[in-house]
């Protein structure tokens, strides 16, 4: 069991270094110089280079990459080479937002998915299986922003319900109404295009699910069609639906820009396009070793989710 | 039927095979199998599911790799693998999906020709070979042609199978479970033609079963196999009239209808085949054997000759006045 | 007929897909001849559009903020719009199915090396890539191309290299190896033309994620100088207040285009799937059958039970005018061919069918209960207290990730009116009884634990559950081996001569029917041919398929490599408008009158055929 984590890890470690290096070459082979835009274009050589020292950019690329990967080894993430605030610090200020953003969106995409796919499946061609089914190709092929568009002009302007913009979150702890009231239309607009994903995801596996022995002999048995469904079918058609989920999460920080954007939410998504665009060197490739950690632990929490749902998995060893 | 002067065309020599079974263990699937097999002879395997037969068979074409023993090919080792699979051909338990379901009959039947070049197949063009093999199965090239795999019934799709393995004229068939999948009327027409065929053909035959009937129609010489090993060879009726073997009496006892006249109840052999990730010691079928004793658990028998050509695996082989037909017992 | 065009509706959907996709070709390749106007000239400035003008007949799509003309800048949005998704689509399919498939086949450090990259790629934002190398190389459609297809190759490697690995296990890849073929033959012939539909499919639906994307960096200003739709909608989004059509007609055109794909795709999924539809049942019953059910409730009583599966290859005549009595403590057989009807029998007695449209005719009652036509309440719990059934499968028929405790209790508490408690302790009985040891430990067990055998045994204690009066066991031991079919039955044997339940049992094998039953039902093409009391079955068989099938056995007796008896062709799919015999074409006392006219059933005394010519006891067998 311990080798099997310690494999793990390392080959967490490797993917890690994988990517932070790669990432930290691009944004130096972009073109700009932060010092000359910290001191503008008609700064005199020597302040510049001066400035250049200052911000550490003097030095190869991959001696800055390697002090960046040393320091974060110990959880010092550098700082923000324009605002001097440290990575850590900008971090914490946009993280919760985007989980919330993240968790809310997976949470009602599963709660509509699930009894759609399960009331679908029962039909196969029948009336609600094939509006389900357009539906959710809709679903899937209206851009994030447009769906957005939409929402906010329903919810926002002509039914004046929800505020189409979010500004001072309040904490979830403190206030989870009104945090609730805000983080509504991001999180529907996220959960939408996944919702669909899911649900043909699991009408398929429900199916294959339905044709099974076991499901035929639980009819033969007098159990009623609902109890089938939910006891029988649902748990043994899931595994597919559970790594759905969790691969999504890295597309989901990127497909989060466009939502964080919209809604105004100063999110993990938009500190990573502002970094880029900036060369915050030490914020940008934080933020993506952040999203690879957070990848491959989903990843294995789900693996060990398997078990849970599927007992046959726990015997073979994860 | 075996004749001693002709020579092997298949020895098996103490053959090991082991597949990895999960945290760095491995199972045997087949341990230390020796076998020959004359040309023009047919060899029976039966034995329950998970004994290894597949495995074996499947080893013997170097399908899968074996950890130690070798097959000779005639009386050599091929090293080139592909020159003993261009000789011996290999036909599967489930027709439909052994044709690849993209291509037609007639590619598919050509198979072996491109693969080998047109003269693999004897005299005439690739088309022409093509409609002698199919006529030769069975089958109408005008109506079958033409024809993806999920368009044939089990029956026609094995008669397919064969036509492939046959257009290159080889000098063997490994046949694994060829009728388990088929229906009882049409495994009939499958085992006449598989006679047929080798006549026509002359053809050496390792059939695989599970089903004593089915073997015992159609082979000279039959093996019995019990989670990897080999407990007893003897030619057919030999065999079928004086098994020595406990485990070959318990299979022949649990065929429905009796038709072996093994005296029913008292061969009721308990339980089921132990795991062979954890295999008994010493003989493997003791856990379940009336007749097992402390030698049994600590030393595995070796064969020994009881007859012309029969060899048993065991320490107390059943005595073959204990008659098949004693129905009074 | 209802579901019929069932499956037809994804081809319908996904050609309407295709001919918007063809609209969208033809309109840009026709462009420059159209007399569209210029997509950047100023409206304002030309006086032919107005700011903002709203959609008509001088401007279709209506004017944005300069007056330009909406229609001549969305129909010169579709080229970048296809040649990015075209070329991203070509150049990830073909780079990230070369990598799937030489690391799903040739596996060994090709393969390490190859999921180690596709990992790495799946958790590297692109985003990242996008601002870095349109920084670096400029916003150019070349630039956005090349990230497009870099970003994509993973995701088509995985999909190959998944589909390569099943593909390669699958026999047919194995029978062509044992013929000797080369790896390369294998790639291209074996292996290559069975990814190229799934390949195909999901090429489509990642062209509408390309399309999507694109529009989604558009939105952040991300994107490339060109005019694309994302350009236009995000451009319009502003003024989504005021003058919605801006933004909403190119997101409309758009959507659809995206939508186009993804049915495309999905269409061509659905070609290649093999899975069937299969759910719980929509069922129709026709009127009540003239015959009024007699008067002794029997605890099987069929009669005249026809079942009419529709599939999506036509009607299937599963079970055709079927009647049968089971007496109480009678065992009756069922043997015959795989496809003869033999399993429908039962199942249209649960009501449990594979496919989702059946209509049934006819009466059937259990213990006295109309199992077809009765509310649904009755019948759920006559099903659940009076029958009990085991299923040919050991392995998927039990639930595999519910505990053996829960498959085994759930009867009892939901239909038997037992707590919990007590349920359990009736389950430790019936595991005994069924011969398994250690009961309390076998009932906290996963199905996956126990051995085909184990399973089997429990199955038989789940249909035991509630005492029921009729077990139907259909083929409860041909997936097992012979040693341990004896064991199975054996065991049936005796539960049932204890219990004194009625059984009907299933099989293929005649022989195994002469051991335990004592009625046998000969069942061809969906009918019950013939039906005798075991033994006068074997002696005198009347019907010419009950003789053929008697023949065709290999004989004990005779030596070995004797000529075996053979039926001729292969069982028939049975259609309801079939007429005559159904065993005419293989029959050799077939005649003209058994080719037109449905034979009827004569009976004598307790024997029952259907043959228009039955063969007489003088006849040699
Ligand atoms: N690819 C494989 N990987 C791991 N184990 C395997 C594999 N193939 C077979 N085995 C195991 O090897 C043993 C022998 O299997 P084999 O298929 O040879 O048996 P068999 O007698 O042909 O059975 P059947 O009658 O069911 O086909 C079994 O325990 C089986 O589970
Ligand atoms: S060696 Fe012993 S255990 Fe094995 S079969 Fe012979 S008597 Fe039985
Ligand atoms: S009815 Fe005619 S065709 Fe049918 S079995 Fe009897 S004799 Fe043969
Ligand atoms: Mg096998």
């Amino acid at each position: 069991m311990s080798r099997l984590l310690a494999g793990r890890l390392l080959r967490l470690l490797a993917l890690v270094v994988a990517v932070t290096l790669v990432c930290y070459v691009l944004l130096d082979a972009t073109p700009g110089d932060p010092a000359v835009w910290r001191l503008g274009n008609n700064a005199d050589p020597a302040a510049l280079a001066a400035m250049r020292q200052e911000m550490g950019l003097d030095r190869p690329v991959l001696v800055r990459y390697l002090r960046w990967l040393g320091d974060a080894a110990r959880f010092d993430f550098g700082t923000s080479l324009f605002t001097r605030r440290s990575v850590g610090g900008l971090l914490t200020t946009a993280l919760p937002a985007t989980i919330e953003l993240l968790v809310l969106g997976e949470l009602l995409a599963v709660c509509i998915a699930v009894p759609l796919a399960l009331r679908a499946a029962r039909r196969p061609g029948g009336l609600v299986d094939r509006g389900v089914s357009v539906g959710a190709f809709a679903a899937l092929s209206i851009p994030s922003f447009v769906l957005a568009l939409y929402l906010g002009w329903i919810f926002g302007v002509r039914l004046g319900w929800l505020p189409t913009i979010v500004s001072h979150l309040p904490s979830p702890w403190r206030d989870p109404l009104g945090n609730l009231r805000q983080m509504f239309l991001p999180s529907v607009t996220l959960a939408v295009p996944l919702a669909a994903v899911y649900i043909r995801l699991l009408r398929t596996d429900l199916l294959a699910t339905l044709s099974e022995d076991y499901v035929l002999l639980a009819t033969a048995r007098g159990l009623g069609e609902r109890r089938i469904m939910w006891r029988h079918v649902l748990r043994p058609s899931s595994t597919n639906l559970v790594t759905a989920i969790g691969m999504n999460v890295a597309g989901l920080v990127g497909g989060a820009v466009v939502i964080e954007r919209f809604f105004a939410i100063n999110g993990v998504g938009q500190l990573l396009v502002s970094s880029i665009v900036g060369k915050e060197f030490s914020t940008a490739t934080t933020i993506v070793m952040l999203m690879t950690v957070t990848v491959v632990l989903v990843n294995t929490i789900i693996d060990v989710l398997y078990a849970l749902v599927d007992p046959r998995i726990r015997r073979a060893g994860v | 039927m075996s004749r001693p002067e002709s020579p092997p065309l298949i020895e098996v020599e103490d053959l090991v095979v082991s597949y990895p079974a999960g945290r760095a263990r491995r199972v045997q699937a087949v341990s230390g199998v020796s076998l020959a097999i004359a040309s023009g002879e047919t060899l029976g395997l039966v034995g329950e599911s998970g004994c290894g037969k597949s495995t074996l068979a499947r080893a013997i074409l170097r399908l899968v790799r074996a950890e130690h023993g070798r097959v000779l090919l005639a009386g050599d080792d091929p090293l080139d693998e592909r020159r003993l699979r261009r000789r011996v051909q290999m036909i599967f338990q489930d027709p439909v999906s052994s044709l690849n379901p993209a291509r037609r009959v007639a590619d598919i039947v050509a198979e072996g020709l491109e693969i080998w070049g047109t003269d693999a197949g004897g005299s005439g063009g690739r088309s022409e070979i093509v409609e002698r093999v199919l006529h030769a199965v069975g089958l109408d090239p005008e109506t079958f042609g033409a024809r993806r795999p999920h368009e044939l019934s089990g029956g026609q799709a094995q008669r397919v199978c064969l036509a492939r393995a046959l257009a290159i004229r080889p000098e063997m068939l490994v046949l694994d479970e060829p009728v388990s999948a088929l229906d009882v009327s049409v495994q009939a027409q499958i085992l006449n033609l598989l006679e047929r065929l080798k006549a026509e053909f002359g053809l050496t035959m390792l059939f695989v079963s599970h089903d004593l009937s089915v073997v015992r129609a159609i082979s000279d010489r039959v093996l019995v196999m019990y989670l990897g090993r080999v407990c007893e060879v003897a030619p057919v009726d030999e065999l079928f009239r004086r098994a020595r073997h406990p485990y070959t009496r318990a299979l022949m006892a649990s065929v429905p209808g009796k038709p072996f006249g093994v005296p029913p109840a008292s061969r009721l052999i308990e339980g089921e085949p132990p795991s062979p990730i954890d295999p008994p010691s010493g003989c493997r079928f003791r856990t379940r054997c009336p007749r097992a004793d402390q030698r049994c658990a600590d030393v595995a028998p070796d064969a020994i000759a009881v007859g012309e050509g029969h060899l048993v695996a065991c320490h107390h082989p059943v005595d073959p006045e204990e008659s098949h037909d004693d129905r009074a017992r | 007929m209802p579901g019929s065009d069932r499956s037809r509706r994804f081809p319908w959907l996904a050609w309407a897909g295709a001919a918007w996709i063809a609209l969208l070709v033809i309109t840009a390749l026709l462009a420059p001849v159209l007399p569209l106007r210029d997509p950047s000239a100023k409206g304002i400035r030309t006086g032919e559009v107005g700011r903002f003008e709203s959609p008509g007949w001088n401007a279709w799509f209506g004017g944005a903020r300069q007056g330009e003309d909406q229609l001549a800048r969305v129909v010169a949005g579709i080229r970048p719009a296809l040649v990015l998704g075209l070329v991203v689509t070509l150049l990830g399919a073909l780079l990230g199915g070369v990598l799937g498939v030489a690391a799903g086949y040739l596996r060994g450090r090709l393969d390490r090396l190859a999921v180690g990259f596709i990992d790495a790629a799946l958790a590297f934002p692109v985003l990242v890539l996008v601002i870095a190398a349109r920084a670096a190389f400029g916003a150019s459609l070349v630039v956005i191309i090349a990230i497009f297809t870099a970003a994509s190759i993973a995701p088509y490697a995985r999909l190959v290299r998944g589909a390569t690995l099943t593909l390669a296990e699958r026999d047919f890849v194995v029978a062509a190896r044992a013929m000797g073929a080369t790896r390369r033959r294998i790639l291209w012939r074996e292996l290559a033309p069975n990814l190229a539909l799934p390949l195909f499919s999901f090429a489509c639906l990642g062209f509408a994620v390309v399309i999507l994307t694109e529009g989604g960096l558009s939105f952040l200003g991300l994107s490339v100088h060109e005019l694309t739709w994302g350009q236009l909608i995000a451009e319009g989004a502003g003024e989504i207040r005021h003058h919605p059509h801006v933004a909403l007609i190119p997101a409309t055109v758009m959507f659809l285009t995206v939508m186009a794909f993804n049915l495309v795709g999905d269409g061509l999924g659905q070609l290649g799937g093999r899975r069937r539809p299969v759910t719980v049942q929509r069922q129709r019953t026709g009127p009540p059958s003239p015959d009024a059910p007699g008067p002794l409730p029997a605890p099987l009583s069929i009669r005249n039970l026809s079942t009419v599966l529709h599939t999506a290859t036509g009607d299937v005549m599963a079970v055709d005018d079927v009647s049968l009595e089971v007496a109480a403590a009678e065992v009756v057989g069922l043997v015959g061919e795989s496809g003869s009807g033999k399993t429908m029998i039962l199942r249209s007695i649960v009501g449990a069918f594979p496919v989702a449209d059946v209509s049934r005719n006819g009466s059937v009652e259990v213990d006295g209960v109309d199992v077809l036509r009765g509310r649904a309440e009755d019948v759920q719990r006559t099903l659940g207290t009076a029958v009990g059934m085991i299923s040919q499968n050991p392995l998927t028929a039990l639930n595999p990730v519910r505990r053996i405790e829960h498959q085994l209790t759930e009867p009892m508490t939901v239909h038997g009116g037992l707590t919990r408690a007590a349920a359990r302790r009736r389950a430790l009985e019936l595991l005994d009884q069924v011969g398994l040891t250690d009961g309390a430990r076998r009932l906290r067990s996963y199905p996956h634990e126990l051995s085909g055998g184990m399973r089997q045994r429990v199955t038989i204690a789940v249909a035991l559950a509630n005492h029921p009066s009729l077990l139907l066991a259909d083929e409860p031991t041909t997936a097992l081996d012979v040693t341990i079919q004896e064991q199975i039955v054996t065991l049936l044997a005796r539960l049932q001569d204890e219990r004194t339940m009625a059984m009907v049992f299933v099989t293929h094998d005649l022989a195994l029917l002469g051991e335990i039953a004592d009625t046998i039902c000969v069942v061809y093409g969906g009918q019950i041919v013939e039906r005798a009391p075991a033994a006068e079955l074997f002696r005198h068989p009347r019907h010419r398929y009950t003789v053929a099938l008697l023949a065709s056995r290999p004989d004990p007796a005779a030596p070995s490599h004797t000529p075996l008896a053979v039926i001729p062709g292969h069982p028939p799919v049975p259609r309801p408008d079939d007429r005559g015999c159904r065993f005419a074409p293989r029959c050799p006392a077939a005649t003209a009158q058994c080719r037109e006219e449905r034979p009827p059933e004569v009976v004598d005394g307790t024997h029952h055929v259907r043959c228009w010519h039955p063969r007489g006891d003088d006849e040699p067998a």
